[in-house]
């Protein structure tokens, strides 16, 4: 009993010790300034305390309410999008069809790329004597200003579905692959349909990968930023303008109260999706069992 | 049941706080002016690349004038490297924004696109205080157009050092030429940068400065485009149609030359008396300079053979439009604001102000102590008048004292500019394709509007 003991004092020793420099890093630049930013904002900029005051001045802003919506609704638009085209294109993937390992790389491709380049490339397709516009006037129809005008929210559901969905669709493929063959062949003796192994078999056996993927895309939407800023700059049309142009801007002209207070909030965002999401997966898991 | 209970507690704890926080900010006090606080012992500074040499010999007498005052000053390289910039940036911004760095904060507009969105974003303190607890210091002697710029909501943020106005030199026989007088107001020079863009249009030999003039015009003529303090937009009134009518006018012979690589000059040669022989081989109709000692060198020249004119560029209200060129803020959070203060001081002494204007480190130009730039000019016009360079094409009479008198006396009633850097780059981004007739004046109207309501209301 003894020996047991000591040896599981030693690997719990051992184990924190593995995991030291995490926690280290986690406290260092995450935990401790977060906190200190939700201190932060409770405060004006000149120091007075302002209770909820910040809160209620940033969210009464028109422009955080734009930048708000504009992040739910891409992300409302693009994770559903993304999640079913990259499970459709692994389940054809997974058929091992003729050409299945050149469609594999590329899909993968994008994720390889280097954004400034990707963006580059969004450039020259979208720019208003770009490739897409030229193609349309091959068929007479007027040119569009993708970047400068509302078009560009669907540039950017675009870039975003082509930029992540290769790794969705590697982590469809290893849960596909989890599947055990025997289901399919006990459904294949009863002579069941295509649709109905994937309604009765695969779709419940990959349910936890669905949600990570989820969980994922979920929080991948919220960095789209990066390809709206780099595509468009700090100041895009507006119905790209997400809550990171609010953030990034704020920090450029030093307003640091905002800039706490928006986080705090795109975090409580994020965190009550994640909560939804979780509740949402245990539900679905009790259903099944 | 049991866990029921402890959330309902939690939820109940939560609203308690929630309740508490938001009732105790509604007793918000109001900020009141503040006292100059307790000396301490020590300052830190930052030397930006474009500040460096001001702040270091400000630092040199305050160290002479409070020896036991340890300054530590943070020094981020030449400007000559422009890594240099954004490595002074990356780290100013981040400390500002931690309620750290520096305790004044010395800045050009190369620093910050926007003072006063910065100014407006609580990082510097309101000095006004200070200044009226000061009994040994007074903002009389300055020049009260340009300190306003440093007001913000009735809180003085920042300081004015130096500041600069766009001014055109040319002669009268240039002028008669084309059969012109100097512009008075905005609508002459619109008329005239309407029919020279049309004149001129396919004639590469003529310009009409010898540098693009657009975000020089725009800045100097006062037409306000967005109030990021009264959150108005005003690019729908007739006065931003006009001027933006008049330049397309003139844009394919200012800037689209100037874009195409067609230039009347050499971008790279910065001799002055290259500007003087444009005029005289009527090249180009008005010599644009912000740079003032430049202008009268110019000047100067010209005295010899023609009869030099000067204007500074019309604008809306009448009076010259002058642009921050340094400025000084005490950092809000700072530890050692009364020695920023005292620095602050320092460099709106006399010596300092002397100092900047004659060793050309005051950014660009004209210091804000009144008579410290009259004597400085009167000092340069006795020093160079006789001289010329080397070649014996240019020559520098010696200009009058009249002409002095009443160039100090232009640049000096001013008042400031309300476009900022980051709003004329919006402009320009939005307006270029109906200068370019690649859409049309509501379009391009629609796509800056859009921009200037994120910029203002965020």
């Amino acid at each position: 009993m003894r020996t047991k003991s000591t040896l599981g004092k030693r690997e719990a020793l051992s184990g924190f010790l593995f995991t030291l420099p995490t926690i280290v890093g986690t406290c260092l630049f995450f935990l401790i300034p977060f906190i200190i930013n939700i201190f932060k904002s409770f405060f004006t900029s000149g120091g007075s305390f302002a209770g909820l005051g910040n809160y209620i001045e940033i969210i009464r802003n028109k422009v955080f309410q734009l930048a708000a919506w504009n992040t739910i609704k891409f992300m409302l638009v693009c994770v559903p999008l993304i999640v079913a085209f990259s499970l459709i294109i692994a389940l054809f993937l997974y058929k091992k069809l003729a050409g299945a390992h050149f469609f594999r790389t590329v899909f993968v491709f994008p994720l390889v790329l280097p954004v400034a380049s990707v963006i580059l490339f969004f450039n020259i397709l979208f720019a208003e004597g770009g490739i897409v516009n030229s193609l349309l006037s091959c068929f007479r129809i007027p040119a569009v200003d993708w970047l400068n005008s509302s078009a560009s929210f669907f540039v950017l559901v675009f870039l975003y579905i082509w930029k992540n969905c290769g790794y969705n669709i590697i982590l469809f493929l290893a849960a596909l692959n989890s599947i055990s063959k025997e289901y399919y062949e006990a459904l294949r003796l009863d002579s069941a349909s295509t649709w109905k192994a994937l309604w009765h078999v695969t779709l419940p056996m990959i349910t936890p990968h669905l949600f990570f993927i989820f969980v994922i895309s979920v929080t991948n939407s919220f960095k789209a930023f990066r390809e709206a800023y780099i595509l468009c700059g700090n100041y895009p049309n507006r119905d790209i303008y997400m809550l990171q142009h609010y953030i990034n801007n704020n920090f450029q002209t030093l307003n640091y109260t905002r800039l706490s207070v928006a986080t705090i909030l795109i975090f409580l965002l994020i965190f009550m999706l994640i909560l939804v999401l979780f509740k949402l997966k245990n539900k679905a898991e009790e259903h099944n069992l | 049941m049991k866990k029921m209970k402890i959330r309902y507690k939690l939820l109940a704890c939560l609203t308690a706080l929630v309740l508490l926080v938001g009732c105790s900010g509604c007793a918000m006090e109001k900020e009141k002016a503040e006292q100059i606080p307790e000396q301490t012992d020590s300052l830190v500074v930052y030397a930006g690349p474009y500040t460096a040499k001001f702040l270091n010999m400000a630092v040199k007498l305050f160290s002479i004038i409070y020896p036991d005052i340890n300054v530590e000053v943070r020094d981020f390289g030449d400007y000559s490297d422009y890594q240099n910039q954004q490595n002074y940036m990356e780290v100013l911004k981040s400390e500002l924004a931690a309620g750290t760095g520096p305790d004044l904060i010395l800045f050009t507009p190369v620093d910050f696109e926007d003072i006063q969105k910065t100014a407006g974003s609580g990082a510097f303190q309101n000095i006004s205080g200070y200044i009226e607890n000061d009994a040994g210091f007074s903002l009389e002697n300055y020049n009260s157009g340009v300190m306003e710029a440093g007001v913000y909501n009735g809180q003085r943020l920042f300081v004015p050092i130096s500041y600069s106005i766009n001014l055109f030199l040319t002669t009268e026989e240039t002028l008669n030429k084309e059969s012109w007088k100097l512009p008075s107001d905005l609508q002459e020079l619109y008329s005239q940068m309407t029919e020279f863009g049309q004149l001129y249009r396919s004639n590469t030999e003529r310009f009409f400065s010898h540098y693009p003039l657009y975000s020089f015009l725009l800045e100097s003529s006062g037409i306000p485009v967005a109030d990021w303090i009264s959150k108005e937009i005003k690019v729908d009134d007739e006065a931003f149609r006009d001027f933006m009518s008049a330049y397309k006018e003139l844009y394919s012979i200012d800037w689209k030359r100037y874009e195409e690589g067609i230039y009347v000059k050499d971008p790279n040669y910065t001799y002055t008396g290259d500007t003087v022989k444009l005029i005289r081989n009527n090249k180009i109709q008005y010599i644009f300079e912000s740079y003032h000692p430049s202008l009268l060198s110019d000047y100067a020249a010209l005295l010899n053979d023609q009869t030099p004119v000067y204007a500074a560029f019309p604008s809306l209200s009448g009076k010259p439009v002058a642009t921050i060129d340094m400025a000084a803020a005490v950092n809000r959070n700072g530890a050692n604001k009364a020695n920023a203060y005292n620095l602050l001081k320092i460099m709106l002494s006399e010596k300092m102000q002397t100092y900047g204007s004659e060793n050309f480190c005051l950014y660009y130009d004209i210091p804000v102590l009144d008579g410290v730039y009259k004597k400085l000019l009167e000092e340069q016009n006795r020093k160079y008048a006789g001289g010329g360079t080397p070649d014996g094409s240019i020559r520098y009479a010696l200009i009058p004292d009249d002409t002095i008198n009443s160039f100090v006396s232009l640049v000096s009633d001013v008042t400031c500019s309300n476009i900022s850097p980051q709003v004329q780059s919006f402009v320009w981004e939005e307006m270029k394709s109906y200068f370019e007739d690649q859409k049309s004046y509501e379009q391009c109207l629609e796509s800056l509007r859009n921009k200037l309501e994120l910029y203002i209301n965020e």
